[in-house]
């Protein structure tokens, strides 16, 4: 397994700093909530009711962005023996896999983002039990994060589809 | 056919190098798109599905494991505990070796995932042992292998995934997790013990008591992280999202305001390294949410059951069978990985068989790291190839006869359940 993969990430440039940025604020927020949860429960026996709430949907919105950050830079987790066993093999070869395995990835994107953002229209009326906010503002971290998702992927099947052959020989 | 689908689409997909995540994804739309039509594939179910995966309050330790992990790695405490563990038992013959043991013993009480430990302590462990004569192949042998103890004990980033999709109680499996670290790391310093005497390798000058009180005090406060998370836990006091959270508190206090090894900016830093290391992770167990709900829809578990049952319905028989499964597995994909695609078809097979789904996940944890060891795609293998310059042929070569202690006290495991099972029964009254 390996987080390296042999191609390019797709560059998102100020997004993929956004994204960087925010899904980290999200994870120091949440580590802040649940710190304040342990400490009101323990120490000032004074339960907060928000803060377990606050915390898993924080923690939900990290991990959709830093998701979606993975996707641009290609650091989710994938078996690599197709990279040595297509480093020496014929360019067309190469690059239909590849570009087979994106356009897949991509199909299943969409539809994840379809039903994301039925889901947050759905139950944007829809408030969560303690916190005012709304149900529909925890699936719209989906719907954020597999948009930029689809457009990373689209980003790297064009690249791969032109410098396939390029990339091919980076391998070698 | 449905089988076929499920799990036979996620085989290639993963072959073809579509990371984890996708295959899972793409397998579990494929199945909905021939079961129910290509234009009827429920998209709003499928997010809802890949939402509740991330969505469980006990899901929450997963990042503060990793965070506590990282920030003791990179706040110097390492240093602390090599000094500590070399002053107990540095004097041994192989001394090196034993405390590289030992000082893994102690940062798996701090650590989850074994790749922070080879990568972290390692990097001192191997330094400090080359510096004092012993050879390359050895000091990695001995760091890639002590590392495996740090996702068996608690905290244990792989424990509580499997809790999370096996339906068991993470503190109950965390606290199953001490005896097995415990047999393993004794298993490792009884062959180290043995090798040291067969090599007739370097003994270190034995400490004096006022040195062993110095490195004590010294690491005295990182001593008491592990007593934290722990105990909190054992001790029934906290949830393991809340010993994770107090556990991180006083890691931040120690790293940032008492030994001050790390800056505002590098604790940002390293809060922005964990969120990546959580968000693969979690995102892996959200998409398998959606294709273990599949598994189950579609019957597949039963269908193995099934299936083994046919050649045999003893346990002793099933359960070899799955661990060889496992160690498969475990040579090709990640631990994290292998956890979220087989535990739902295997912990009802073990269950119909006549298992203890708390038992079995500490077989499988440990099963599963013995291929962290072995070729191609030992993930500490790599983390130890990269510490140190050791080729990658050379370390799996030097490193397979410590698969041996380790797998004896699998063997151990599955013979004597108890092992893993009494502690928790008998603090949690099971």
């Amino acid at each position: 397994m390996s987080k390296n993969s042999s191609l390019r990430p797709a560059p998102l440039g100020l997004l993929e700093t956004i994204l960087e940025h925010g899904a980290t604020v999200c994870l120091i927020l949440f580590f802040v909530s649940v710190v304040l949860q342990v400490l009101f429960r323990y120490v000032l026996e004074a339960p907060l009711t928000w803060s377990e709430e606050a915390a898993r949907y924080l923690n939900l919105w990290s991990v959709a962005l830093g998701a979606a950050l993975a996707v641009a830079r290609r650091e989710h987790l994938r078996v690599n023996v197709i990279d040595r066993l297509l480093a020496g093999g014929p360019r067309l070869l190469y690059t239909s896999v590849h570009c087979f395995g994106l356009v897949v990835t991509l199909v299943f994107s969409i539809i994840v983002f379809i039903g994301a953002v039925y889901m947050t229209i759905d139950r944007w009326t829809v408030s969560l039990t303690v916190l005012p906010v709304r149900q529909g503002f925890i699936y719209l971290a989906l719907a954020v994060s597999f948009s930029i998702i689809i457009t990373s992927l689209a980003i790297q099947l064009v690249a791969v589809w032109r410098t396939g052959y390029r990339e091919r020989s980076r391998l070698k | 056919m449905i089988v076929a689908i499920l799990i036979g689409v996620l085989v290639v997909l993963l072959i073809l190098g579509i990371p984890a995540v996708f295959a899972l994804g793409v397998s579990s739309v494929l199945y909905l798109a021939v079961t129910r039509g290509i234009d009827a594939i429920p998209s709003a179910v499928v997010a809802q599905r890949i939402l509740y995966g991330m969505d469980s309050f006990a899901l929450l330790a997963l990042p503060l494991f990793l965070f506590v992990g990282r920030l003791m790695n990179e706040s110097g405490v390492t240093n602390r505990l090599f000094g500590f563990a070399k002053a107990l038992v540095g004097h041994f013959r192989g001394g090196l070796a034993h405390v590289n043991v030992l000082a893994s013993l102690i940062f798996a009480g701090m650590s989850g995932a074994a790749t922070a430990d080879a990568a972290g302590l390692g990097a001192i462990e191997i330094k400090a042992m080359r510096e004092a004569g012993y050879d390359l192949e050895f000091s990695a042998s001995v760091t890639a292998a002590s590392s495996l103890i740090g996702p068996i004990l608690p905290p244990s980033v792989p424990l509580v995934l499997y809790a999370i999709l096996a339906g068991v109680s993470v503190n109950s499996l965390l606290i199953a997790g001490i005896v097995p670290g415990i047999l393993m790391a004794l298993a490792l310093m009884s062959y180290v013990a043995y090798v040291a005497h067969k090599r007739q390798l370097p003994v270190d000058s034995r400490h004096n008591l006022r040195d062993l009180l110095v490195s004590f005090k010294d690491a005295f406060l990182a001593l008491l992280t592990p007593v934290i998370l722990v105990g909190g836990i054992l001790t029934g006091a906290f949830t393991a999202t809340e010993a994770g959270a107090v556990a991180s508190l006083y890691a931040v206090i120690l790293a940032v305001l008492i030994y001050r090894t790390v800056s505002w900016a590098k604790l940002y830093d390293i809060f922005r390294r964990t969120m990546m290391d959580s968000a693969i992770i979690m995102f892996i167990l959200a998409v398998a949410n959606l294709y273990s709900w599949l598994l189950i829809r579609a019957r597949v578990p039963v269908f193995v059951a099934d299936f083994i049952f046919r050649f045999s319905d003893n346990y002793w028989v099933v359960i070899s069978l799955v661990i060889l499964f496992l160690l498969f597995m475990g040579c090709f994909v990640s631990a994290i990985v292998t956890i979220n695609i087989a535990t739902p078809v295997l912990v009802p097979l073990i269950k119909a068989a006549g298992g203890d789904p708390l038992h079995f996940g500490i077989i499988m944890v440990v099963t599963l790291m013995i291929g962290e060891l072995t070729p191609p795609f030992g993930m500490v293998l790599f983390a130890i190839t990269r510490v140190t310059d050791i080729p990658f042929e050379r370390l799996v070569r030097s490193v397979a006869p410590f698969i041996i202690p380790v797998a004896a006290v699998l063997v151990l495991l599955v013979s004597f359940p108890g092992l893993a099972t009494a502690v928790p029964n008998w603090l949690l009254q099971r």
